[in-house]
């Protein structure tokens, strides 16, 4: 594994490390880079282009794409008679509605009795009310009731946490529908340039901060709850904060590290941080301890293509077609798959 | 050059023009001066690159080498890079029939490069031509600055992939959709939301101005690398590019690619044990903060916690700028 120090100081600070081009002198123009590319440079060539993009980021970046493509290249050859348009694409969270409604009884029946007997003072039938409440989208009725508890003095992991879901909810409830361009959002690597429109919805910021606010003091509270963190992390990644995302979605993992959902949750973080090559590890990692989800499959695929490893999102879209041959993707993803395959020699 | 040599170049000159051209083309063809002296630039450039392999730089011998694309560190089977080379003249001069050639030659690829750089838009195809062949009224044709000294198809695929980045995006990628994050996020309504605030996440480290302290000591840390160790530890921590793939580029073995990380990320935390010291002597309160930060969040941050203990922590003390 790399020096997670280093790997920190490199991706915060690529762009300042790197230096303008200025610095590094005049880029090279394509015929340089076609030479890279054929992997024809003579050596003098190549000292000259190491050293400018030893201190050129963009021109670096550049290079690697440019070499990340050495073993792919072959998988492109012949085109389809139609080339392949936009393939529908989906990042799922957690699997099936079914299997998560099932799982947020459950999750919220812990909450509930480890609530209760870690705060003795608590009202379960507050909480199963506000809990009610927020499933029925009264989020400012259910975030009065919790505020009062608070007040009073029942300020408990499982109030704070309603809280922070009902505050949530209400800013969300606020929300217009809007557009909003993602640009740049972290590190992101090869990838960087491209930037992407996403559909967004602006919502109030100060609703969003209390929310947030109310969630990590819940988390806080209690460190080795992973519930905690887990409601953190997908709030973070609501609100499209993704670099804290990772990290509150990084205590889960090391709270839970045979968790698939925690690995999985944590590669979507890190995918909306534009990381892809780690978020595709991330869904790697759920896959290979949840075999058995579609969910995984599909979303190490994404993003194994959005970090250029071809070959491998190939095996993913295989296993997902595998996995759910007739699920509502199944007719796009086996037509992506025929595009692919049809260029793999 | 010799006479001799002048005279064959001459005679390879009108051989290509009349094959592109379709007509027989003599010395006072209105491109063949233009086409004469780009055969001179590009033979130059690969006579040095012969001579730099240590191989013959006779001009003769280069021409055949070219015309059969066998160039000094790279040998491009059917390929004539003479043809190449007169090709993108005679397209950059405007002629109908070699953008007829070129089109009947590059169908192909260019709906490869619109598969790989814009998912297929046949429309970005048309777009990457015509952007080879627009005239701008400083630099000319983007076709006038291939310089032949690879295969026209190379060249074109990087002009292809410049040109990317725009059509490149990705199809609409909604990283969560509205029904699957309603259940995923315990019904909060898993909807993406802009912020009006800066993208940039608003960490502690960051509301600590952190990032800016600390620069100085960052940099320097990548400061005390040497260009190879730089591009190494970049491309393989940042880029997520395979050693391997770094080696060739490098031209070195892949064992070596990973004692040059090693080695550079050994320098990176030795410098940056030595810079952080000196930031803290340096009388900055929060610079400790920082650290402590970077310490939390990292348990092998070289530091010596000395340094650290010199002062009195100022973690509860708000910064100047902070929250």
């Amino acid at each position: 594994m790399d020096d997670e120090f280093v790997e920190f100081v490199a991706r915060r600070f690529d762009g300042a490390i790197a230096g303008p081009a200025s610095r590094a002198g005049e880029c090279p123009d394509e015929n340089m880079w076609a030479l890279l590319a054929d992997d024809a440079l003579s050596p003098s060539e190549r000292r000259a282009l190491i050293e400018h993009i030893s201190r050129c980021a963009t021109c670096r970046r550049l290079a690697s794409e440019i070499i990340s493509e050495w073993q792919v290249a072959q998988a492109e050859t012949d085109g389809p008679e139609k080339p392949a348009v936009a393939i529908y694409r989906r990042i799922v969270l957690f699997p099936r509605a079914g299997i998560y409604a099932a799982a947020a009884v459950v999750l919220l029946a812990v909450g509930l009795y480890f609530a209760s007997s870690l705060a003795g003072r608590n009202d379960a039938t507050l909480l199963a009310r506000a809990a009610q409440q927020i499933a029925a989208g009264q989020y400012e009725v259910a975030e009065r009731e919790l505020a009062g508890a608070m007040q009073r003095g029942d300020a408990s992991v499982a109030v704070m946490q309603l809280r922070g879901r009902a505050l949530m909810g209400a800013a969300l409830a606020m929300a217009t529908p809007g557009k909003a361009k993602l640009t740049s959002l972290g590190s992101v690597g090869i990838l960087q340039r491209r930037t992407k429109e996403l559909p967004t919805i602006p919502v109030p910021e100060e609703k969003l901060e209390r929310a947030l606010a109310m969630l990590q003091k819940a988390a806080e509270a209690n460190p080795p709850s992973a519930a905690g963190w887990r409601e953190l992390g997908a709030a973070l990644l609501v609100a499209r904060r993704f670099d804290e995302a990772v990290e509150a979605f990084g205590r889960w993992v090391q709270i839970e590290p045979s968790s698939a959902q925690a690995h999985n949750a944590r590669g979507l973080a890190l995918y909306g941080a534009e990381c892809h090559v780690e978020a595709a590890a991330a869904f790697q990692r759920a896959s290979a301890i949840a075999s058995e989800v579609s969910a995984h499959e599909l979303n190490a695929a994404i993003a194994c293509e959005e970090a250029g490893k071809v070959h491998e999102a190939q095996r993913h879209w295989q296993r997902f077609l595998k996995l759910e041959p007739s699920g509502p993707d199944a007719e796009e993803v086996r037509r992506w798959l025929a595009v692919l395959q049809k260029g793999t020699p | 050059m010799e006479a001799s040599d002048r005279t064959a170049c001459d005679e390879l000159v009108c051989g290509y023009l009349s094959r592109l051209l379709g007509t027989p083309v003599t010395a006072d063809h209105p491109h063949f001066a233009a086409a004469s002296s780009r055969l001179d630039e590009v033979l130059a450039y690969h006579r040095r690159q012969f001579a730099e392999a240590g191989r013959g730089a006779e001009t003769r011998w280069v021409l055949q080498q070219l015309r059969t694309g066998r160039l000094p560190y790279k040998t491009h089977p059917d390929c004539d890079l003479l043809e190449d080379v007169f090709l993108a003249l005679l397209m950059e001069v405007g002629e109908n029939a070699a953008f007829e050639a070129f089109q009947r030659r590059f169908a192909r690829s260019v709906e490869q490069w619109a598969r790989r750089y814009a998912w297929g838009d046949p429309s970005w195809g048309d777009a990457l031509l015509g952007s080879l062949f627009e005239q701008r009224a400083r630099s000319g044709s983007r076709i006038s600055r291939y310089a032949g000294w690879g295969p026209l198809d190379s060249w074109v695929a990087q002009v292809a992939r410049k040109l990317a980045p725009g059509a490149r995006a990705r199809p609409r990628v909604n990283l969560i959709q509205p029904d699957d994050a309603a259940g995923g996020l315990d019904g909060l309504g898993g909807r993406p939301v802009a912020h009006s605030s800066s993208d940039a996440a608003e960490t502690e480290f960051d509301r600590w101005n952190c990032r800016e302290l600390l620069a100085p000591a960052f940099r320097g840390c990548f400061d005390v690398l040497d260009a190879e160790q730089r591009v190494v530890l970049l491309q393989s921590i940042v880029d997520g590019v395979e050693q391997r793939q770094i080696a060739r580029q490098l031209g070195v073995p892949a064992y070596q690619v990973t004692r040059t990380k090693q080695r550079a990320i050994a320098r990176v935390r030795r410098r940056f044990h030595e810079l952080a010291a000196e930031l803290v002597d340096g009388g900055q309160e929060t610079v400790r903060t920082c650290l402590e930060l970077l310490r939390e969040r990292f348990s092998d941050v070289p530091l010596d916690l000395k340094v650290i203990a010199r002062g009195e922590n100022t973690r509860n003390s708000a910064p100047c700028d902070g929250p």
